[in-house]
């Protein structure tokens, strides 16, 4: 599914006097089947764009289309649209509810009028995507798991509603480094097997770098970049001044050329960065 | 719109000196107003309790737009009793309808309802407008503290008070976003018939339940971080201090309850 957005506003209770502008002409696009980060610091108005994107939030002014289609009409084609867009929020794990894991997971396809084994079966294939076994955790009451499994559990609700375009709010947040890993390495594999849009929101500029292939980078409720992960991250002053940073694999390769080093500073993956330093070490007299 | 937007209490930030006075002071004070309301018994008595509101509200710096909303929620109670007076009171018929007679005396007497029950909401309405909840159940516990000798938790009272004010806000937000996860899960709040509705509100509240535990037990034991144990011994931050201006405020209320009660004509 194709998503643009199209000079998007947000004003927060107007007309008060607390009102406040939280998003300001907001316009990008996002392909489909393409994997985009979404960068900005506290306050920036990701969360608030986000929750336009699956009309939680209606737009002051400006539209989401969804295929071109206006998701906020109030017709059923909309409403269908707007199903598609699956929103993982910040916490996820703070909507758990069931009695039972595979139940919680089953609420959403439930929702959509699908039938009661469609429904199992769309939860159980759920949790084996985020690496959760059914049959092991499935009749397990949520509030008895880890956090990490709590989160992929939470992750998994939503993706039994099988969505085109999956919103993910900060999905490694408050996690250990353990559940960390396991959740990049499902979403990764959500990724490749489902072929769907994903829209990262992330506070750590390595999880953006290694995953992301474009990345939009939003600052006072505008956009400032958008661009492909590698020319994002060579605008390391510009982050920097709006309070992000570069990824910590370019970090050391900046600081390596800082001691006169000769390497490559657009590197931004681990990966790269080891290999970029073996070979400048190599060269050692 | 968003549950959050919702305001809690109805504090008016101002500088002025009802907000600078005691709370114990305003909430002596307001008491006092309002039993000189029941004291009354003359339209004349009604004209000095309104001068006197009228005083506090212009040092005050309250709109005076502000003051009338808070007639707004007891609007119907006031039309009610004024109808009730008016038809089924005793006294010289003007006019009968039925069982319905509307009197010269009913006419007054509702008169005279309608005006105490408005200067006793004013009256109450300008105590919170001008005090922060928060200091408001301050100035409780510590005119409450002299009856903790006969058992009364006073301290633990207000410590509960202002916790569950602090708390509101955070629970709407929190009901607020569990409510968006689960829309976004394809929830339906809205439509339905009761018994369906009431249903749907299980995914809302069970996890919202979870939240408000998990935040009691996190506040509990970052109170316990800190060395608290109850009201004992405790000392404030910020002293309520009995300032020149409190000493004032309750010789004008002084005063002014005296007239009510010696001078006839009021």
């Amino acid at each position: 599914m194709r998503i643009e957005v199209k000079d998007l506003c947000h004003v927060y209770s107007p007309g008060l006097p607390y009102e406040t502008v939280a998003l300001d002409g907001i316009s990008f696009c996002c392909e489909p089947g393409e994997f985009v980060g979404l960068i900005g610091r506290t306050g920036s108005g990701k969360s608030t764009l986000l929750q336009h994107i699956n009309g939680l939030l209606k737009p002051s002014s400006g539209t989401v289309l969804a295929d071109g289609v206006d998701i906020n009409e109030k017709s059923e084609e909309a409403r269908a649209l707007r199903r598609r867009i699956g929103l993982v929020f910040q916490y996820p794990e703070y909507q758990l509810f069931e009695e039972s894991v595979i139940k919680d997971v089953c609420f959403g396809p439930k929702n959509q009028g699908l039938s009661e084994e469609d429904c199992k079966a769309r939860a159980e294939k759920a949790l084996r995507l985020v690496g959760l076994d059914p049959d092991e955790k499935g009749q397990a009451s949520p509030f008895t798991l880890s956090g990490g499994e709590k989160r992929r559990a939470a992750i998994a609700g939503v993706l039994a509603m099988e969505p085109e375009v999956l919103i993910l709010d900060e999905p490694t947040a408050g996690l250990d480094p353990k559940g960390r890993r396991d959740i990049l390495m499902m979403i990764e594999n959500v990724r490749k097997t489902q072929n769907i849009t994903i829209l990262l929101v992330s506070h750590s500029m390595d999880d953006v770098a290694a995953l992301a292939e474009r990345v939009l980078v939003i600052e006072k409720g505008r956009v400032l970049m958008n661009a492909s992960t590698e020319e994002v991250f060579a605008r390391g002053g510009e982050l920097r001044a709006i309070g992000l940073s570069r990824p910590s694999a370019s970090r050391l390769l900046d600081m390596l050329a800082d001691r006169g080093l000769t390497v490559d500073r657009s590197i931004i993956s681990k990966e790269e960065a080891e290999e970029e330093i073996m070979r400048v070490f190599k060269k050692w007299p | 719109m968003a549950i959050k937007d919702i305001t809690l209490g109805q504090f008016y930030p101002a500088e002025s000196p009802v907000h600078r006075l005691d709370p114990r002071t305003k909430i002596i004070g307001t008491m006092l107003f309002l039993v000189s309301l029941f004291l009354v018994n003359k339209m004349g008595g009604f004209a000095l309790c309104l001068a006197l509101l009228a005083f506090v509200v212009a040092v005050s710096k309250i709109p005076l737009s502000y003051i009338f909303r808070g007639l707004k929620p007891v609007l119907a109670l006031i039309v009610l009793t004024m109808l009730i007076n008016m038809f089924l009171s005793d006294g010289e018929p003007l006019w009968s309808f039925a069982f319905l007679k509307l009197t010269k005396e009913g006419i007054y007497r509702a008169a005279f309802m309608a005006i105490r029950l408005v200067l006793l909401i004013f009256g109450t309405t300008l105590l919170t407008l001008s005090t922060k909840p928060i200091s408001l159940t301050d100035g409780l516990e510590r005119l409450l503290k002299p009856f903790s000798r006969l058992g009364m938790p006073a301290h633990e009272l207000a410590m509960m008070m202002s916790i569950s004010l602090r708390f509101i806000p955070t629970l709407m937000e929190e009901t607020d976003r569990i409510m968006k996860a689960q829309t976004a899960r394809g929830a339906d709040f809205e439509s339905g018939n009761l018994m369906q509705r009431a249903k749907s509100l299980i995914p809302l509240l069970v996890p919202l339940f979870v939240s408000a535990f998990r935040i009691a037990s996190e506040l509990a034991m970052a109170m316990e971080a800190r060395c608290y144990h109850g009201g004992e011994g405790r000392t404030r931050m910020n002293p309520m201090v009995f300032a020149r201006g409190d000493l004032y405020a309750l010789l004008v209320m002084t005063a002014y309850l005296a007239a009510i009660i010696f001078v006839p004509v009021f």
